[in-house]
């Protein structure tokens, strides 16, 4: 007994080396390793698609979704609202920029997966014919998120490598917007492996002419006065032969305006849209909030939508104003042989204004109603908790289909480019430097494809012979209508250098209000009252008064007067020149001193001395 | 000293001894027989140690506690008795047969023998800060968790409890232990030497906590805290400090069934006192008349005709909700005894809890056997085995139905307390769709929502020890234990139904808010009064509408081998350990959740959706081991001078390979001055001193496993070709040099007794230099660099000091009367010795570095409430850019210093107010008496000085759609000029400010218990069985609260309030 237990306490003792290496070597099941992630092209290939869901552009509606900077960028004279009244009003403070470095989810961290798929696919035992094509879509999503620092700040720290928090200095200074540009072409000339199409499963990925047509943007920023105050020519022909090379070879692949205006967005998933050249698909999904747009929910009128809508997005009477007769002229212009109405302003427009613009009493068949007519008066029963703030409501890719509850869930793709943008940055570029021919050529056919009329000139409203100038003002009143509510007027407005032109104009409301004695009103002592147009013809459903009223007859005029006045609250525009390239908030100078403050902008009481022109 | 000389002495040693022994032999033998009993109980006494003082030769007592000892010589012996847990008894006899010797449990006095952790020790030669309680004197309190029971018991250890719901977490921290990134700072629980690892959610909780928190105080025998150094023995874990507990095995004797049953009615200690529906529509008409002078919102205004309705109708959703009463149980029922060769103890114990919410409700059962056995002689085995089961269910509420709220109680509370008071919680019956809180409480209950908890421990332990014969004092043991855990737990979040209902048109259809009404009022609709005849209008709050079904089973075992050496030479004692100890814990994590009920009211998997998407799999596997060498040296000489030294060598997997072991060494030293001859001299007043110094270093592990690797983990591919891949990413930026935070102890301590030991004391200082303490480094990373998520790094350096004081005071007054007091002194502070902090703040007083951790409170300083307009209008005037909150000045507002100095209140004109955010230091009292059976004491909790803010929750001014606290009844008015609080609608009024500033020092009773033994005479002449009967309070009452309105120790009023308790019960034995 006495043996036995004296040599088992031996054997214990003996045994511990042999399984001391068992016990503490532990695998972390928390996570894949680094060998297994980049050792199979499967792994990889999911990196890179989780890369693409937080840096390809969403529903700008949507931006808290985003990583790339888009968070108050949609402020503007075209709707009412944007996130930061501040930019509008001249008060904004670098401050309150935080989309610019955000600790959580910035582009920055963005930037930082991309380049540790860039440092590691190609250590552990893949192939370079597997990671080329995968490397350059990485390539180009570094690209495009670079691209929206860039647009907004100039140059940023143009980072390639992946760093290290205990062994690098992370103090490093701005690039100029210079080398910003010239790394971001140099990233998407790697993309020139990649396929003109995908299908199947990879439909959605970058094509080689996403690349060409971004490539095409980015040297269009580069060449506008945002960053090119003094019309450097070189920069204008490296834009124009970009935008050339991309228009070229988009056409020799197949793609061109769609067929219909109206359905560019809501077609773009269908194989037979030729338009949509760099897009995110959604698919309604309430798993992942990026998979279904809330677009609907956003800018459909309160009732018709699941939660919020009614006051966001509302379009201006300033955008309203924009759009030409159906003709192509200006309204009022004595070219048009429309004669413009000022009552009933929506007679004879521009076909683009009724895909985008819901007026009071216009047909709009929401929740697949045919022949509902939408009310935007001032006291809409239906849409008191949340009226419009403009009179108007926006129309633009609302997928009519949808019932109110599925608004949040919407499907609706999102086309960052189309063709008809690269037609228009081409057009743009070649007025700039003197071919105002073939500006004309892309206008003609994107104001034909809108469904404007020929006329007898077959300038489609156009007026011939306009000077560069002219047909600059042309091009960007143009993408004004062409791109309202795609997200770009904000950038259209800083990257021409015109947003300061707007100062002393208000954004405005184009209100229809119950003529005396006429009123509406939902409360039960008024529910029987004659003139109450809110009042049921019989019973408590039903038909209202309001049904009665044909608004193209005389009856319009009697129970609704018009009224032009500015947005509740509005104050006019002060848009500071500063405002071209934004100050960076004062805590990341703080941390990283390297970074040189904007020109225009303080730190710590000291003026910026950094130029996002050079 | 030649090798000769040592080889010539110690033969001539041995020849003595020799001598002695051969000769002593011979000479005269006389036999002595008596009987040892319990001084308590009167009870026989099994294996007493009886010896003649001086000789080596003893014998141990039958299990009639009966001895025959044979002893040379005649005249006058001395014999010693002894055993465990009990003062050693010397009696001078010259009588031989029948002698009676009763001896006297030692739990508190100085000479028990008490766990260290790898071994025993008598209390008289620890080196350490050490403390114990004896599970005896907090067996009584209705407790759902041991900790809880334990307030006050040892300086130094604070004991947490910030939520009375049934099963409540509490924490405790030994020596206010900190981190710089959530890094435990729980202590380490050993039971029966084995570390009882168990899955917490996705992880593992390292420390054991919850298997101690599940035991039955019944079934404990011993409690040890493990404060400094000493707790070196438990290595890259022993930072935070460890409590140590050995549980029942059963005492030498017949066999004593015991039975403890206890029922204690719970209510809360103090209900938030909230206005009256009438006070808050008139606080709220005094707003829009006084606020909006021009009369835009008339409209607003209560008119005399509901003001009469509101008065008549004060719904409190709270008490309709809140069970005044209710209940825990406990029963424990035990068996134990056994003879010289044999002890064990089985023990059964349930407890269960019925909550003062409807089907709130926690219960636990459990078994706990020990057995230990005398196989051989030499070879002892002990074993422990522990089972435990418990249940904890409430109502789950994911509130609105545009937004989910996080399940939460204090959601419910929150609710059940601000709705104003005439909204009916039901209208004919119909539960009322209250629309700022879109969900009705009541509704919900009855919907049967529901979030339960299943967890079953299993725990067993067994320890062999030989003492090998040829070596005397040389012993081996190895000691093998396991825990398995599981836990279940489901949620049930089904959509219910609840009504919306039109309001009385009232005079003139004015219960309908207009547009937004100005600074700080609230918009949305607000419905006073009700039609209980009209249409009402379904509204079904989607509560989530989710089935949650989740398992974690963590499986964990630990051998400990050993060796051990004791013996004695001349004056020279020495004690050694050699130990090598492996551990390996797998946990398994399983989640499950499923959206879109189908089929109503089944809580099972197939009565939700099918749809792949509504679907929500999880799970995951972790696996970590430890493998550690520990020694330790224990040496005395005279009994006076003490030495003691230990190491431990750990090693973990969490770290990188190269950085996986650590060693942590200790060492103390003591004097007992009283031992020596000059002291028993001169000294008369004081009975024992030792004076003792304690160094070793720790470390703390728990936190951050594996963040030494690139780590890709799933997460959201992309939308492809209609198709959602799957996507991977990385998760975490890692730290290839990541390693355990450290700390090294230094405890200078004095223990003592005076008085003819009727007061014992005991006195530390001590000082903790905690470095490689883990942080994030994020504040330094510039986010250019895109690195977010870092591990942490070993960076952080903090010093902690205090000093703990306890005396002790026990006095038999005569044989009837005895009194006892312990009072507990604890005072501690800390300084940053370096930290990373956020640029920008290495000015002012957020900057860390030489400073305490506290940064004290933030927020405004408070200029008080501006009486009138005219002084309004003036300051106005004067400043003419002021606003607070882009608010220009009004009557009725707080005013604020401008501490930028740009002319205006806002953000940042928020400062260090107050210099602490709690109290200075803190007492424990403990007093108590004790006449014949009967005997009562209580438990006191005093803290001193600092300061608090009242919190922004709890001083909410009332809105439209939100009561507030009574107190807000007295608010400025335009009628109310002096009035002691703003007015409602002054803006930032609840903000911190130094006007909700108070003195922290807070009084408070946390317990008081009676009890009556009935006289063993009386049981034992009429063959009854022992009886105690007891009456026990918890939470009682606060003498002194710094926040009136409501229980110091809860965190905010919308917590579930503390339970203020009161138990009868009864421990019977035979």
């Amino acid at each position: 007994m006495k043996k036995l237990i004296i040599y088992s306490i031996l054997l214990i003792s003996l045994a511990d080396t042999g399984c001391q290496k068992k016990i503490l070597d532990k695998v972390d099941f928390n996570g894949v390793p680094v060998a297994t992630a980049w050792g199979n092209v499967q792994t990889a290939q999911i990196y890179l698609d989780n890369l693409y869901q937080y840096c390809m552009p969403v529903y700008y509606s949507n931006a808290s979704a985003s990583t790339v900077p888009t968070n108050w960028h949609n402020i503007s004279d075209e709707c009412n609202g944007g996130s930061n009244i501040g930019v509008l009003q001249g008060n904004l403070t670098q401050e309150s920029e935080n989309d610019f470095f955000p600790t959580a989810n910035s582009s920055w961290q963005w930037i930082r997966k991309i380049n540790i798929l860039l440092a590691d696919i190609d250590k552990y035992g893949l192939t370079p014919d597997v990671t080329a094509p995968i490397k350059a879509q990485a390539y180009f999503l570094r690209a495009w998120v670079y691209f929206n620092l860039v647009k907004v700040y100039g140059g940023v720290p143009y980072i390639t490598k992946v760093m290290d928090y205990v062994k690098d200095s992370l103090n490093i200074p701005r690039n100029s917007t210079t080398e910003c540009v010239d790394s971001m072409i140099a990233d998407l000339n790697h993309c020139s492996v990649l396929p003109a199409h995908w299908t199947g499963t990879d439909l959605g990925r970058i094509t080689s002419g996403a690349a060409l047509a971004l490539k095409g943007r980015i040297l269009l920023y580069y060449a506008s006065p945002q960053f090119n105050p003094s019309g450097d020519q070189t920069r204008w022909q490296m834009a124009l032969q970009a935008n050339k090379a991309a228009y070229d070879s988009l056409t020799a692949q197949g793609y061109a305006l769609a067929s219909k205006y109206s359905r560019v967005f809501l077609d773009a998933g269908s194989s037979a849209n030729s338009e949509a050249v760099i897009f995110r698909a959604y698919n309604g999904s309430s798993i992942i909030s990026q998979d279904a747009n809330n677009w609907d929910n956003v800018v459909r009128p309160y009732s018709q939508a699941y939660s919020g809508g009614g006051k966001s997005y509302n379009p201006t009477w300033n955008l309203v104003q924009a759009y030409p007769m159906a003709d192509g002229y200006a309204p009022g212009d004595p070219h048009s042989k429309y004669t413009y109405d000022s009552v009933r302003f929506w007679h004879n427009r521009d076909p683009r204004f009724y895909s985008t613009v819901v007026y009071n009493g216009a047909v709009y068949g929401l929740g697949n109603t045919a022949g509902r007519i939408q009310y935007t008066y001032v006291g809409t029963a239906e849409d008191l908790s949340a009226p419009t703030t403009t009179g108007f409501y926006c129309r633009k890719n609302v997928d009519t289909s949808l019932t109110a509850t599925a608004t949040q869930f919407g499907k609706t793709w999102w086309v960052e480019m189309r063709f008809a943008e690269v037609m228009l940055n081409y057009a743009e570029c070649a007025n700039a430097t003197g071919d105002q021919a073939t500006a004309y050529t892309m206008l003609t056919q994107i104001r034909k494809r809108a469904g404007i009329s020929a006329n007898s000139d077959n300038l489609y409203g156009l007026t011939a012979g306009m000077t560069q100038a002219d047909m600059e003002t042309a091009i960007l009143n143009e993408r004004r209508i062409e791109f309202a509510f795609e997200d770009k007027r904000y950038d259209d407005l800083r990257r021409t250098r015109t947003f300061d032109q707007l100062n002393g104009q208000t954004r405005m409301g184009f209100f229809i209000v119950p003529r005396a004695p006429y009123f509406s009103s939902t409360k039960a002592s008024d529910a029987n009252k004659p003139n109450n147009i809110e009042r049921y013809l019989s019973g408590s459903t039903g038909p209202k008064v309001r049904d009665t009223i044909n608004i193209e007859g005389p009856a319009y005029q009697v129970y609704f007067r018009d009224s032009l006045a500015p947005i509740v609250n509005e104050k006019p525009i002060n848009f500071q020149t500063t405002y071209y390239a934004y100050g960076i908030p004062s805590t990341n100078i703080s941390k990283q001193p390297a970074l040189q403050q904007t020109l225009g902008w303080m730190f710590a009481g000291a003026a910026g001395t950094f130029d996002p022109t050079k | 000293m030649t090798l000769q000389r040592l080889a010539r002495y110690s033969l001539a040693l041995m020849l003595v001894v020799f001598y002695h022994l051969t000769v002593s032999a011979q000479q005269h033998r006389r036999v002595i027989t008596g009987k040892v009993i319990n001084s308590d109980t009167k009870e026989p006494m099994n294996n007493v140690s009886v010896t003649e003082k001086g000789s080596p030769k003893g014998v141990t007592t039958n299990s009639d506690g009966e001895f025959t000892l044979v002893v040379p010589g005649k005249g006058a012996v001395i014999l010693s008795f002894s055993y465990i847990g009990f003062d050693p008894k010397d009696i001078k006899t010259i009588s031989d047969t029948n002698l009676l010797v009763s001896l006297v449990n030692s739990n508190k006095k100085m000479d028990d023998v008490i766990v260290i952790g790898y071994g025993t020790q008598k209390r008289s030669d620890i080196l350490g800060a050490v403390a114990t309680v004896n599970p005896k004197e907090v067996q009584d309190l209705p407790v759902a968790n041991l900790s809880t029971a334990l307030v006050n018991q040892v300086p130094g250890v604070s004991i947490t409890q910030s939520a009375g719901k049934p099963g409540a977490n509490t924490t405790m921290n030994i020596r206010n232990s900190v981190s710089l990134n959530n890094q435990l700072t729980t202590p380490l629980y050993v039971i029966d030497g084995l570390v009882p690892v168990i899955g917490s959610g996705a992880g593992i909780d390292p420390t054991g906590k919850s298997a101690f928190d599940a035991l039955d105080a019944n079934e404990v025998e011993s409690i040890t805290f493990l404060k400094d150094g000493m707790a070196t023995i438990y290595g890259a874990r022993g930072a935070n400090g460890v409590v140590l507990v050995t549980t029942k095995h059963g005492r030498p004797g017949k066999p004593r069934i015991s039975y403890s049953g206890s029922y204690s009615n719970t209510q809360a200690s103090k209900i938030p006192k909230m206005l009256s529906g009438y006070d808050h529509a008139l606080l709220l008409n005094n707003w829009v008349e006084n606020y909006n002078p021009n009369n835009v919102l008339t409209g607003e205004i209560y008119t005399p005709e509901e003001l009469d309705t509101i008065k008549s109708r004060n719904f409190d959703w709270f008490r309709n909700e809140w069970i005044p009463n209710g209940s825990v149980q406990r029963h424990n029922i035990s068996i134990s005894g056994g003879t010289e060769k044999l002890t064990y103890f089985a023990g059964a114990n349930y407890y269960n809890e019925i909550g003062n919410l409807p089907n709130v409700v926690a219960n636990r059962y459990g078994i706990q056997l020990g057995m230990t056995a005398k196989i051989i002689d030499g070879l002892t085995t002990e074993v422990s085995v522990n089972y435990n089961t418990g249940y904890e269910s409430r109502p789950a509420v994911k509130g609105t139905p545009t937004t989910d709220q996080v399940d939460q109680e204090n959601g419910t509370i929150s609710s059940l307390l601000t709705v104003p008071k005439w909204v009916p919680e039901t209208i004919n019956g119909l539960p009322n769709y209250y629309d700022p809180i879109r969900w009705n409480p009541l509704a919900a209950v009855n919907a049967n929502t529901y979030a339960r908890d299943n967890n079953t421990n299993f725990s067993l332990v067994g320890k062999l020890t030989y003492q090998i014969p040829v070596i005397k004092g040389l012993s081996v043991f190895a000691q093998y234990g396991r825990n398995d855990y599981n836990d279940y737990g489901k949620s049930y979040y089904p959509p219910y139904s609840t009504y919306s209902f039109t309001q009385i048109a009232g005079a003139n259809d004015h219960l309908n808010s207009g547009p937004n009404v100005g600074k700080g009022a609230p918009t949305g609709t607000q419905k006073v009064l009700y039609n209980y005849t009209g249409p009402v209008i379904l509204k079904t709050v989607s509560n989530g509408n989710q089935l949650q079904n989740n398992y974690t089973g963590t499986k964990n075992w630990q051998a400990t081998e050993g060796i051990t050496y004791d013996n004695r030479f001349g004056d020279h004692e020495i004690s050694a350990s050699l130990i090598s100890e492996q551990e390996q814990t797998t946990g398994n994590v399983y989640q499950t959740s499923d959206n879109t009920q189908i089929i109503p009211g089944i809580d099972q998997l197939y009565g939700f959706s099918n749809d792949g998407s509504n679907l929500n799999v999880s799970g995951q596997t972790v696996s970590t081991g430890r493998w550690s060498y520990l020694g330790r040296l224990n040496y005395s000489f005279k009994g006076k001078y003490l030495l003691q030294g230990s190491f431990r060598d750990d090693a973990s997997p969490y770290f990188p390979v190269q950085r996986q072991w650590g060693f942590f060494p200790s060492g103390s030293i003591g004097w007992k001055i009283s031992e020596e001859g000059f002291f028993q001299n001169n000294v008369h007043f004081l009975d024992d001193l030792k004076l003792r110094f304690n160094l070793g270093l720790t470390g703390n592990d728990a936190g951050q496993p594996f963040g030494w690797v690139e780590r890709y983990t799933s997460n959201n591919g992309y939308l492809l070709g209609g198709v959602m891949t799957n996507g991977l990413a990385t998760s975490q930026v890692p730290n290839p040099d990541i390693t355990w935070e450290s700390a090294l102890f230094k405890d200078l301590g004095v223990d003592g007794t005076f008085a003819n030991r009727k007061f014992n004391f005991s006195f530390d200082y001590w000082f903790k230099h905690g470095f490689n303490m883990l942080e994030p480094p994020q504040s330094t990373v510039t986010n250019t660099s895109g690195i977010t998520n870092t591990a942490s790094v070993n960076h952080g350096i903090i010093n902690s000091w205090g000093t703990e004081f306890q005396l002790g005071y026990h006095q038999d007054i005569n044989k009837d009367w005895q009194v006892f007091a312990t009072v507990n002194f604890n005072w501690s502070d800390n300084k940053v010795i370096r930290e990373y902090y956020n640029p920008g703040t290495d000015t002012g007083y957020l900057y860390p570095i030489g400073k305490r951790m506290d940064q004290g409170i933030t927020g405004y300083k408070s200029t008080g409430i501006v009486r009138t307009a005219a002084e309004a209008a003036a300051w106005n005037a004067k400043n003419p850019n002021w606003t607070i909150n882009k608010d220009t000045l009004r009557a009725g507002d707080l005013n604020f210093v401008d501490v930028n100095g740009d002319g205006k209140i806002d953000g940042n004109d928020q400062t260090q107010i107050a210099k602490r955010s709690s109290t200075l230091f803190g007492f424990g009292f403990i007093f108590g008496a004790q006449w014949k059976g009967f005997r009562v004491s209580t438990n006191i909790s005093l803290g001193i000085g600092g300061q608090i803010a009242w919190k922004k929750v709890d001083v909410a001014p009332p809105t439209k759609d939100a009561s507030a606290l009574a107190m807000w009844k007295g608010s400025y008015t335009a009628y109310r000029t002096n009035a002691t609080l703003p007015a409602i609608y002054a803006p930032f009024a609840n903000q911190v400010s130094t006007y909700w500033l108070h003195s922290a020092t807070y009084m408070y009773v946390n317990n008081l218990m009676l009890s009556w033994q009935v006289p063993v005479r009386f049981t034992s002449t009429h063959h009854l069985p022992e009886a105690r009967f007891y009456l026990t309070g918890t939470n009682l009452w606060s003498i002194i609260n710094p926040t009136p309105f409501k229980d110091p120790r809860s965190n905010e009023i919308t917590d579930y309030p503390i339970l203020r308790t009161w138990t009868f019960g009864a421990n019977i034995s035979l």
